[in-house]
């Protein structure tokens, strides 16, 4: 049997206020963070600070289901060397523990700081890197930024270069840029990457005079970056190996962000019509910005 | 899928021609305060576990939208007020976590949350087809919501070529996820009086 009640006109008003008051709230919540009122802001970074501890568990706990997403993503892009590791991966993945993650993060981290210490990166002698693992971000399609767990008090600041380590299959080892730290509260920090359209890297093609611009991401494509303002005359080929500039004025008051030679990408391609003084050079960034799981903090650099 | 929900599904279509817009609030659902207590939890954890599996899970650019299955389900099940307070919750908790500015996620989601609601309450019954269908909607509404937020809020270039392809996936993602995840959070929170009618 059926039975329906009829709305009284209180039950109506309250249908309509409660998402009224809370698009109003929102709305103020975003006019006074943008505006980074105090108060609000500081209420976000402590519940961010607050909650990074559920992050790490929550990110901790989707390991396995992640890796077998990114192990889905590898088959796609290496076809050809799906069958001689598709039976191993299998196996390995199923073994995979809890303790196995944290040493596979704890691995891979070492390795980057190796490598980071190692005669083959660029010299950094003004840089002390720290280690931080990715704990949070946006699940947004257009993200340009992750939350990575070390912040002031592991002596990052705003604007440190940050790495990630290189995927094997890219002909260089090691790590390459993929942004720099934009926030940070005492627990976490917020990392802008290369395809943020507030991130612009003072860049050089390797091996060619002259051949410096000004990297950028590209409107048409979120996994390209352009090198603009790059000279007419000076010659660029595809596959050649972008890195940090780190250029310094000659009064020495005015540094890059990011010291010289890290590396950043390679050209795919360089455009130049008649009509312009500049070439824009595409690059392929060699870390893939939409998945990577642990960063390197290069901080006390003294940004400029 | 049992053979209920199966038998929900072949309603489906019936359903899409003859329900009724009663004009009528619908009989208070009965409230099951562990079907509630289950819901709330499973919108907390949906958020943090969609968040943790963007950080290097995505396929084709995009990861399945858990909070807005969540949302849906709350609507669907509580009705329009408790929709749109699962979208403010859920976008808080977003926002407070990737450290976009606060309140951002909320504009988007609080209103799906209230539409999806309202559009429950006005039908008779909602089958676990109709609740997939409006997933559907509600999760196109919070991609191009979303995408107006970043554009008016952070300035960002959209290239929307890409921006197409990862909104076609993370679609496909949230509905298929949304076939397997509805029915048992409508098992769990239990399914409202109206739909006993």
């Amino acid at each position: 049997m059926s039975r329906t009640r009829t709305p009284t006109a209180r039950t109506r008003l309250v249908r309509r206020l409660v998402p009224a008051v809370l698009i109003a709230a929102a709305l103020l919540l975003v006019t006074f963070s943008i505006r980074a009122q105090a108060e609000v802001v500081t209420a976000q970074d402590t519940a961010a600070d607050t909650t990074s501890a559920i992050q790490q568990v929550a990110q901790r706990a989707t390991q396995p289901v992640r890796d077998l997403i990114g192990w889905f993503g590898d088959v796609r892009s290496a076809q050809t060397e799906r069958d001689s590791l598709l039976a191993e991966n299998a196996t390995l993945r199923a073994e995979l523990s809890r303790a196995e993650v944290g040493q596979q993060d704890a691995d891979e981290l070492r390795g980057l700081l190796n490598y980071i210490k190692s005669p083959a990166f660029p010299e950094t002698d003004a840089y002390m890197p720290r280690a931080a693992r990715v704990v949070a971000r946006s699940p947004s399609l257009t993200s340009s930024t992750v939350v990575v767990d070390a912040g002031e008090n592991a002596g990052v600041q705003v604007g440190d270069p940050v790495l990630a380590g290189v995927s094997a299959t890219a002909d260089i080892g090691g790590a390459a840029l993929i942004g720099k730290i934009s926030r940070i509260t005492s627990g976490t920090a917020t990392v802008a990457l290369l395809s943020n359209a507030d991130v612009a890297v003072g860049a050089t093609v390797a091996g060619r005079r002259g051949a410096d611009g000004i990297l950028q991401p590209s409107a048409a494509d979120p996994s390209v970056l352009v090198l603009g303002f790059v000279r007419g005359s000076s010659i660029v080929q595809p596959g050649d190996r972008v890195v940090t500039s780190g250029f310094l004025d000659p009064t020495g008051r005015l540094a890059s962000a990011y010291p010289r030679g890290l590396p950043i990408g390679v050209v795919s391609e360089a455009r130049q019509s008649d009509a312009n003084t500049y070439k824009s050079v595409l690059v392929v960034p060699w870390v893939d910005l939409g998945s990577f799981a642990n960063v390197v903090i290069l901080t006390g650099g003294g940004t400029s | 899928m049992s053979a209920a929900e199966l038998h929900e599904f072949d309603e489906f279509e019936d359903d899409l021609f003859e329900d009724e817009e009663t004009g009528e609030t619908p009989r208070a659902a009965r409230t099951s305060p562990v079907g509630a207590l289950v819901l709330g939890l499973a919108l907390i954890i949906a958020v943090y576990l969609e968040i943790a599996l963007a950080i290097d899970a995505r396929v084709l650019g995009a990861v399945p939208d858990l909070a807005a299955i969540v949302i849906v389900a709350i609507a669907v099940r509580f009705g329009a007020s408790w929709g749109a307070i699962a979208g403010f919750v859920a976008g808080l908790l977003l926002d407070v976590a990737v450290q976009t500015p606060l309140g951002a996620s909320a504009l988007v989601l609080t209103p799906v949350g209230w539409i999806a609601g309202v559009w429950a309450e006005r039908r008779r019954r909602v089958s676990l087809g109709m609740a997939i269908a409006m997933l559907m909607v509600a999760t196109l509404a919070i991609i191009v919501g979303d995408v107006i937020v970043t554009i008016a809020i952070e300035g960002q270039d959209v290239a929307w070529g890409t921006f197409a392809a990862r909104a076609l996936a993370g679609l496909a993602f949230t509905v298929l996820l949304g076939i397997l995840l509805l029915p048992l959070l409508r098992r769990v929170a239990g399914v409202p009086e109206r739909d006993r009618a």
